[in-house]
């Protein structure tokens, strides 16, 4: 198990490194959505951190589906797929390496575009920095269990790079929610926080086990 | 000929696509160091049955035994001693000749890796290109590395699934080779293939299927290749 863990990510991670694809689409597409939602509204400090948490996530979640969306893609040229489906490993394994390699992809361009929504939307990022730190893992470890998963479904279709959004989105929405609140409380808002956090954790455990118990079936043509 | 200690038996296999029989209550088997050619038609179900053997289609029914394991059970270990080479490589275009191997040889737990992917390297002349990135290959160079990416891990059975498509000369050769030297060195091999002239040069026996079933088998030792090309012709054609 933790060969094909490490054999993965090391492989998704060499890759990445030389292509960048996931991090630039990523990354331009989610510094887009902030820009125009900080050119389009001009929101108060107060109005900002309870909202401006919103945003932030509207755009991590769409630039993390086009991440998504190349994971499973680099898999599809050449039938690489079936050598991941030949290897003589666990292909919860398979799964493991493949999900921690988003959720790396995904925070890397979160941590980025962090301080530029400081910046455009003058909010204080800083006096609950681990926390939100912390949140910010949570939401992508739950957001990236479902799309590893629903990523490797699409790419057996023929419309895969629609059906990835419409299988991942409606089902990350209780995870989306969880983390916009913690977020907005991480940043000063006004909210009660201990609910959503307790919800970001057991929706993360919940589809991480799933999805590495069911991605054996998935995998095989 | 196959016996008790067959590698593979398979018996009553079928499968189906929907609709769509690929495969109808097949039995085949094969002995160790035995190098069996499967002939047919587009459709024949030539790459269905390397696909289930290779454990990459795992819904069939029917009994299929690999190694002397259920292969519906087979473990990591019965895995482990398959190679599969199709006409597309299995190769990531993004990585090195050298980081594609060292991906494979980790994933399949070789020892001594660097050694290894270094003869493996050597063995289809690609140390001139061994830093170049896969996408700047040629179809033959990266026909040639696939080759090397399944033997990688010594397996004992190779299977492959037309093989021969869109190599150069120069590919066909060192592919000629490395199928001549795994039978010499103990491995067994079942190859699909349109090509029934490479086929029969390499086979014990050669098996020609059609919409899923057998429909005629004959060892090599002792035939000719005119003799089973007309044989052939007359089959799938008349």
């Amino acid at each position: 198990m933790w060969r094909a863990i490490t054999t993965i990510l090391w492989k998704d991670l060499k890759i990445e490194l030389r292509t960048k694809e996931a991090f630039s689409a990523s990354f331009v597409f989610s510094l887009m959505v902030l820009v125009i939602f900080n050119f389009t509204l001009d929101l108060t400090t107060e109005e900002a951190m309870k909202m401006g948490a919103g945003f932030l996530w509207i755009a991590f979640a769409f630039g993390g589906v086009l991440a998504l969306n190349r994971s499973f893609a680099l898999e599809r040229d050449e039938s690489c797929i079936q050598g991941l489906q030949l290897a003589p490993v666990d292909r919860g394994g398979v799964y493991l390496g493949k999900f921690l390699a988003n959720v790396i992809f995904m925070l890397i361009t979160e941590l980025i575009l962090l301080p530029l929504f400081a910046i455009f939307f003058n909010v204080d990022i800083t006096g609950r920095l681990p926390y939100l730190v912390g949140v910010l893992v949570l939401g992508t470890v739950g957001f990236s269990s479902v799309g590893t998963l629903f990523s490797a479904i699409a790419v057996h279709t023929r419309m895969r790079e629609v059906i990835l959004p419409i299988l991942l989105l409606p089902v990350t929405v209780p995870v989306l929610i969880a983390a916009v609140e913690t977020t907005a409380y991480a940043m000063g808002a006004d909210v009660e926080p201990y609910f959503w956090f307790r919800l970001l954790v057991v929706y993360d455990v919940i589809f991480v086990t799933v999805s590495f118990l069911t991605f054996g079936s998935i995998l095989q043509e | 000929m196959p016996g008790e200690h067959s590698l593979l038996v398979a018996r009553n296999l079928t499968k189906t696509f929907g609709r769509f029989t690929a495969l109808k209550s097949l039995s085949l088997e094969l002995a160790p160091e035995e190098f069996l050619t499967i002939v047919g038609r587009n459709g024949a179900g030539k790459t269905t049955l390397l696909k289930i053997v290779s454990s990459i289609i795992r819904t069939f029914s029917g009994d299929v035994t690999l190694f002397g394991q259920n292969l519906k059970q087979a473990d990591e270990a019965a895995r482990r001693r398959i190679g599969f080479v199709s006409h597309e490589s299995l190769l990531y275009k993004d990585l090195t000749v050298r980081d594609n191997l060292m991906f494979y040889a980790r994933l399949y737990g070789v020892s001594d890796r660097d050694r290894r992917i270094d003869e493996m390297i050597e063995r289809v002349d690609l140390e001139a290109r061994s830093s170049a990135l896969v996408r700047a290959l040629s179809r033959g160079m990266k026909q040639r590395l696939s080759l090397a990416r399944a033997l990688i891990h010594q397996p004992t059975l190779l299977l492959l699934d037309e093989p021969f498509t869109g190599l150069d000369e120069r590919a066909s050769e060192v592919l000629d080779r490395f199928l001549s030297e795994h039978i010499q060195s103990g491995g067994a091999a079942i190859m699909a293939t349109h090509d029934i002239e490479r086929g029969w040069q390499h086979a014990n026996r050669v098996v020609v299927l059609d919409r899923g079933t057998i429909v005629h088998q004959t060892t090599t030792e002792g035939s000719s290749y005119e003799a089973f090309r007309n044989e052939y012709r007359d089959i799938l054609y008349h």
